[in-house]
C-alpha cells in the first residue's frame, strides 16, 4: 500500500495520468497551445479528461515544438492524433488524413463551393476566369467569402476579377449569369441544389451551365489521424468532438486555441489540409 | 415477449445483412449491443432513396462493426413505440414525433443530429397548400373551408401550423369549416389533388418563404410523376421548425452513441454519394442537436395535447 501511495497522489495531480498497466494510452500531440510537455492544466486538462472519459482509455496530451514535430510523432506512430497545418500535413499525407476542423461560426463552416459558367462561354477551367465578373447569391460568408476563397485556392485568378454582382437570393443570381451580366456564378452547393433541383428527374434545369470546379476551402488547421486508424475509431473521435461546444465547454475552449478561431468542430474530408487544384 | 414481437411487426424491414444469431466474435460493448436497429418514418415519398438505403446500412455497419437493420414504419407512432420499448437503437423522425417520444421516454431519448444547409440553417417550413386551379389566394380565403392535416405527430403537418395560426389570432378549430387527418404526406397531397380537401398542411424545405421552396412533399411526389408541382400553390407558410433529428436511446453504450453520431456527421465528407442517395441535398451537412433545440416544438405539442384533452379536436 505504501508503494501505491505516490501513484495515488500523482493520480490526483491535475494533468498527470497514471495509466493502467496494459491499457495503451491514446496519444494527442499539439503545438503552439502552451502545453508543457505532457502536463496539461485548465482547459487543456478539461479536454484531456473529457476525451479520456469518452474513450474509456487513458489519454496523454503532449505539446510539441511546432506542427512539423507533431507530424513527425504521428508518422513515427508515437501519436494517434495531432493538430497540423497544411505545411506539416504535407510531410505525412501518405500516412495520415484530416478528421476534424474548426467551424468559424454557427453559420459558417468549410462550405462545399462551386463555380458555374454558361456552357456557351466555352470556359472549362478556373484558369479561364481571368478578368471575370463574379456573381454571388448572397452577401453572407457561406454565400460569398467562403466560396470565393475556395475557388481562389483552387486556382481561379480572383485577384483579376472585376467588381462583383451580389444578389440576395439564388434565382436573381442564376438569372444574372444566364443573362450574361456576369461571367461566373460563385456559390455554395446548397444554392446550386435549390436552383437546379426539379420535380422532373428527366429534365436538368441547369443543363445550360458548366460546373468548373467543386470543393471546400482548405482548412488552416485540422485534427489529423493516421490512415491506419479504424473508420469506427475515427468516427468515434468525430462524434466526441462535434459535441464539445455544448457537452464540454471548457474542453472546447482548448480546441478553440488549437484550431483557431473555432466555435465548434466539424468533420473533415481526408484531404482538408491540401489544395484541391484540378 | 409477445408485445415485443407485435411492435417490430409494424415496422417494415428495409435492409439487413447477416444472420439473426449473435456474432460470437463480438466483445465489449459490441457484444452487449449485438446489432443496430434503425427506424425511420421519413422518405415515404421517395422509394428510390429507400432502395438505396442499402449503402447507408453498409456504411453504418462498417463504422460500428455491428450488423445493422433498417426499419420503415407504417406511421409516426410505430417508430416512437419501437424506440420506447427498446427495440430500436436509433431512429430518424420529425421534431413533433421526437417531442412525443420525449414525452413518453423522458431523457431516455435524445436528438443526435439534424441536417444543416450550407448557410448554417437547420430548419424547415409548414405550408398551407391549395390546388393551383382553386380560387384561394390568401389564408382568409379558406375561412370555413376544409383542411387536411398529416398526422397528430407531424410537426409540419399538424402541430406547428396549428400553433402558428393561433399565434396569428386564428383558432384552426373554428377558422376552418372541416378538418381531418390524412395519415401521411403522400395521402395529403393525393387527397388535395383529388379534391377531397380545399387545402392541406405540408412540409416544405430547401428554401424559405422569401426564396420559395424547391423540395418537400409535393416535389417528392412530382419527381415520381404522381402529381405536377405546378398544379399546387402555397398560400401560407410558417417556420422554420428545427430539422428532423436522428434520435438515439440514451441508455445505449457511450462508444456506440459517439460512433453513430460521428459516422452520420462525417458522411457528407467521407462519402458524398451515400449522402446524396439518402436524399439529402449536396452542400448540407449535419449539426449536433440537443433536446433544448426542440424545446419550442415540445412546448407546442404539450399545449396541443392539453387542448385536445380539454375538448378541442382536429376532426371538427
Amino acid at each position: 500500500m505504501r508503494r501505491l501511495l505516490p501513484l495515488l497522489a500523482l493520480a490526483f495531480l491535475p494533468g498527470v495520468t497514471v495509466h493502467a498497466q496494459g491499457t495503451a494510452p491514446f496519444r494527442v500531440v499539439i503545438a503552439d497551445v502552451g502545453l508543457n510537455g505532457c502536463t496539461a492544466s485548465g482547459p487543456a486538462e478539461a479536454y484531456r479528461r473529457h476525451l479520456e472519459q469518452r474513450l474509456s482509455r487513458p489519454v496523454s496530451l503532449c505539446g510539441t515544438a511546432d506542427t512539423r514535430a507533431a507530424a513527425a510523432e504521428l508518422r513515427a506512430g508515437k501519436a494517434d492524433m495531432a493538430v497540423l497545418d497544411p505545411a506539416a500535413f504535407e510531410t505525412v499525407k501518405d500516412v495520415a488524413r484530416a478528421a476534424l476542423t474548426g467551424r468559424v461560426s454557427a453559420q459558417t463552416g468549410r462550405v462545399l463551393s462551386l463555380a458555374l459558367v454558361r456552357k456557351a462561354s466555352g470556359k472549362t477551367r478556373l484558369a479561364d476566369l481571368t478578368g471575370a465578373t463574379p456573381i454571388f447569391a448572397g452577401s453572407a460568408a457561406p454565400s460569398k467569402d467562403v466560396p470565393l476563397r475556395a475557388i481562389g485556392e483552387a486556382g481561379a485568378p480572383i485577384a483579376s476579377f472585376r467588381p462583383a454582382l451580389v444578389f440576395e437570393g439564388d434565382e436573381p443570381a442564376f438569372a444574372a449569369l444566364r443573362a450574361g451580366r456576369g461571367d461566373v456564378l460563385v456559390i455554395n452547393a446548397s444554392a446550386r441544389a435549390r436552383a437546379c433541383m426539379t420535380p422532373d428527374i428527366k429534365r436538368d434545369p441547369c443543363a445550360d451551365l458548366t460546373e468548373l470546379w467543386r470543393g471546400r476551402p482548405r482548412a488552416a488547421r485540422a485534427l489529423v489521424v493516421r490512415n491506419a486508424m479504424a473508420t469506427g475509431d475515427r468516427h468515434q473521435l468525430v462524434g466526441i468532438h462535434i459535441g464539445l461546444h455544448f457537452e464540454a465547454p471548457a474542453a472546447m475552449r482548448f480546441m478553440a486555441q488549437a484550431l483557431p478561431p473555432a466555435v465548434a468542430l466539424d468533420p473533415a474530408e481526408a484531404g482538408a489540409l491540401l489544395l484541391d487544384r484540378r | 415477449m409477445r408485445k415485443r414481437s407485435s411492435l417490430l411487426s409494424v415496422l417494415l424491414l428495409l435492409s439487413a445483412c447477416g444472420g439473426s444469431s449473435p456474432d460470437p466474435s463480438l466483445t465489449g460493448w459490441r457484444k452487449e449491443v449485438g446489432q443496430i436497429r434503425i427506424g425511420a418514418n421519413i422518405g415515404e415519398e421517395n422509394p428510390t432513396a429507400l432502395a438505396r438505403m442499402e449503402a447507408f446500412r453498409a456504411y453504418i455497419a462498417t463504422s460500428t462493426g455491428l450488423p445493422v437493420k433498417l426499419y420503415q414504419a407504417a406511421d409516426y407512432n410505430g417508430v416512437i413505440q419501437a424506440l420506447a420499448s427498446g427495440q430500436l437503437e436509433m431512429a430518424a423522425m420529425g421534431p413533433a414525433a421526437f417531442a412525443n417520444a420525449h414525452a413518453q421516454m423522458g431523457d431516455k431519448v435524445a436528438p443526435m443530429l439534424a441536417t444543416r444547409s450550407a448557410e448554417g440553417l437547420s430548419g424547415y417550413y409548414t405550408t398551407l397548400t391549395v390546388r393551383a386551379d382553386s380560387p384561394y389566394r390568401t389564408l382568409d380565403d379558406l375561412r370555413g373551408k376544409s383542411v387536411g392535416y398529416v398526422d397528430f405527430n407531424s410537426a409540419s403537418g399538424y402541430v406547428y401550423p396549428r400553433w402558428a395560426l393561433k399565434k396569428q389570432g386564428r383558432d384552426p378549430d373554428r377558422f376552418f369549416g372541416k378538418a381531418a387527418i390524412t395519415g401521411g404526406h403522400i395521402q395529403g397531397v393525393m387527397a388535395l389533388d383529388h379534391g377531397q380537401f380545399d387545402a392541406i398542411f405540408l412540409l416544405a424545405n430547401t428554401g424559405t418563404p422569401r426564396t420559395g421552396f424547391t423540395n418537400g412533399s409535393i416535389y417528392a411526389l412530382a419527381a415520381r410523376g404522381l402529381v405536377k408541382a405546378e398544379d399546387f400553390r402555397v398560400i401560407w407558410s410558417a417556420g422554420p421548425i428545427a430539422n428532423s433529428p436522428y434520435v438515439m436511446r440514451t441508455d445505449r453504450p457511450q462508444p456506440l452513441k459517439d460512433i453513430l453520431r460521428g459516422a452520420l456527421a462525417a458522411m457528407p465528407y467521407d462519402d458524398p454519394a451515400i449522402w446524396a442517395d439518402i436524399g439529402i441535398g449536396a452542400g448540407s451537412d449535419m449539426r449536433p442537436m440537443q433536446t433544448a433545440d426542440y424545446a419550442e416544438v415540445m412546448a407546442i405539442r404539450d399545449a396541443e395535447v392539453k387542448s385536445r384533452r380539454a375538448g378541442g379536436s382536429a376532426g371538427n
